[in-house]
């Protein structure tokens, strides 16, 4: 055991460098056919942090359809969590999948009091350097993905409440 | 047989308490919401392979319990009762929480990860000379963390282009809503050669230290580049705990030699504040 021990240790050092090595490694240069799955499974030493930017902000806004007539639904105070780079529904992760979205276009309708239909409306405007002052102005607008509220969506996680 | 330099204890222990205080920091305020984030009151996503909720659903009850332990954990860990023990706890437990969750796992919760797995291999039970001689791995396991951060996002930035060469990439981060908008931010973003500067600073310093950290005549100096670096960002964006978490394995980083003699000026300073002291309390 006592020979043992220290060729055990180095193996693990040597399978979590390789495995950090090879996170990098396909950061950089991923794979075209596998990139997706070996995006998931390197995905816990991928550290692309703020490597691509905007020069616009962007806000993603739910709406509802009352009597034909778009309504702002209270999104922000439904689910108050504002955390670094946005609420949940902002997520980059949210916006690039439609499932995603679906769930919470799906929990808007059930809070709505009876929409129709909801929508992710997207708005985004110019990022001004050097001013506190951010406000939206000369913002245009991109519809994202309307749902209608008659459709339920089965819920993602089909876990057992413990 | 490859062999590390080992950290003396104290540079564990400086290390133990900065990190339980930074995740602690990080942790106790997710605590107001709770109940949205982590339980059946959150709108429930799945993202293979990494999302439990096709397994269990936390009901807030057990959502509490589980935040409980966790910050049980780490006012162990910052004590240093039942090191390890703890540091496996809120292994499991902050796991448990962020896998439920997974849309606001961010970058310092996976650095957390992997500075705890590397922490359960620190010579927690060793006793002076003996700690000297053990905890190889635990500080290699965080090198390797690090170079891989550092490295990672530094090539990416280089590979970016104009971006991060022109300092664009930063001025455009310091404004923007959610991690932007700290006023020493705002106001350095609108002098663009001191985003330049500022960005060549950044992709210096993350492109060195997979270099640097290595050497005894280094190591040192590109830590102290790292707090400068960490403190920046601190001061200008709003990115949770992530720059305390960043330096609080800095002891355990720095080459041991260099350890030492940062804490020998460290008591040098102090005793001479207490010669300065005592005679006034006299």
């Amino acid at each position: 055991m006592q020979t043992l021990r220290p060729l055990l240790v180095r193996t693990l050092l040597a399978v979590f460098t390789a495995y950090h090595a090879l996170a990098f490694w396909h950061a950089q240069y991923p794979p075209a056919p596998l990139a997706d799955l070996l995006g998931r499974m390197y995905w816990p030493s991928n550290w692309s942090m703020f490597t691509r930017y905007t020069r616009r902000h962007s806000r993603i806004v739910v709406q509802g359809s009352f009597d034909g007539q778009w309504r702002r639904l209270p999104m922000e105070q439904w689910f108050p969590m504002l955390w670094d780079t946005g609420y949940r529904w902002e997520r980059t992760m949210v916006t690039r999948s439609v499932s995603l979205q679906r769930a919470f276009l799906w929990a808007a309708c059930e809070r709505s009091g009876g929409a129709a239909e909801v929508r992710f409306v997207r708005y985004s405007w110019p990022r001004r350097l050097g001013q506190m002052d951010q406000r939206m102005r000369r913002a245009r607008h991109q519809i994202m993905r309307v749902w209608p509220c008659n459709r339920p969506v089965p819920p993602m996680g089909r876990g057992t409440l413990l | 047989m490859i062999s590390f330099p080992r950290s003396p204890a104290s540079a564990w222990t400086w290390t133990r308490v900065l990190f339980g205080s930074a995740l602690l920091l990080e942790w106790l305020p997710r605590a107001a919401h709770l109940e949205e984030l982590y339980s059946s009151e959150s709108v429930i996503v799945y993202r293979p392979p990494f999302s439990i909720t096709d397994t269990v659903i936390w009901s807030p009850r057990t959502a509490w319990i589980i935040w409980s332990v966790l910050t049980l954990s780490l006012v162990l860990l910052i004590a240093g009762r039942f090191v390890r023990l703890a540091l496996g706890i809120f292994l499991a437990t902050s796991l448990s929480l962020m896998l439920f969750e997974t849309l606001h796992l961010k970058a310092y919760d996976r650095l957390a990860f992997w500075q705890t797995l590397a922490l359960c291999f620190a010579p927690w039970s060793a006793k002076g000379e003996d700690a000297e001689r053990r905890g190889g791995a635990a500080r290699y396991m965080l090198l390797a963390t690090y170079v891989a951060l550092y490295v990672g996002t530094g090539f990416s930035k280089v590979r970016a282009g104009e971006g991060w060469i022109m300092g664009d990439a930063l001025s455009y981060h310091f404004v923007a809503l959610g991690v932007g908008g700290l006023p020493i931010g705002v106001f350095l973003s609108g002098i663009p050669w001191v985003m330049t500067g500022l960005a060549w600073f950044t992709v210096g310093f993350e492109c060195l230290f997979p270099v640097a950290i290595w050497f005894r005549r280094t190591s040192g100096w590109i830590l102290l580049a790292g707090i400068v670096f960490h403190v920046g960002i601190l001061l200008t964006m709003s990115v949770g705990a992530f720059s305390l978490i960043s330096i609080a394995p800095y002891p355990v980083l720095a080459h041991p030699d260099v350890w030492r003699r940062f804490e020998g000026r460290v008591e040098a300073v102090r005793a001479w504040i207490m010669r300065r002291v005592r005679p006034a309390a006299a």
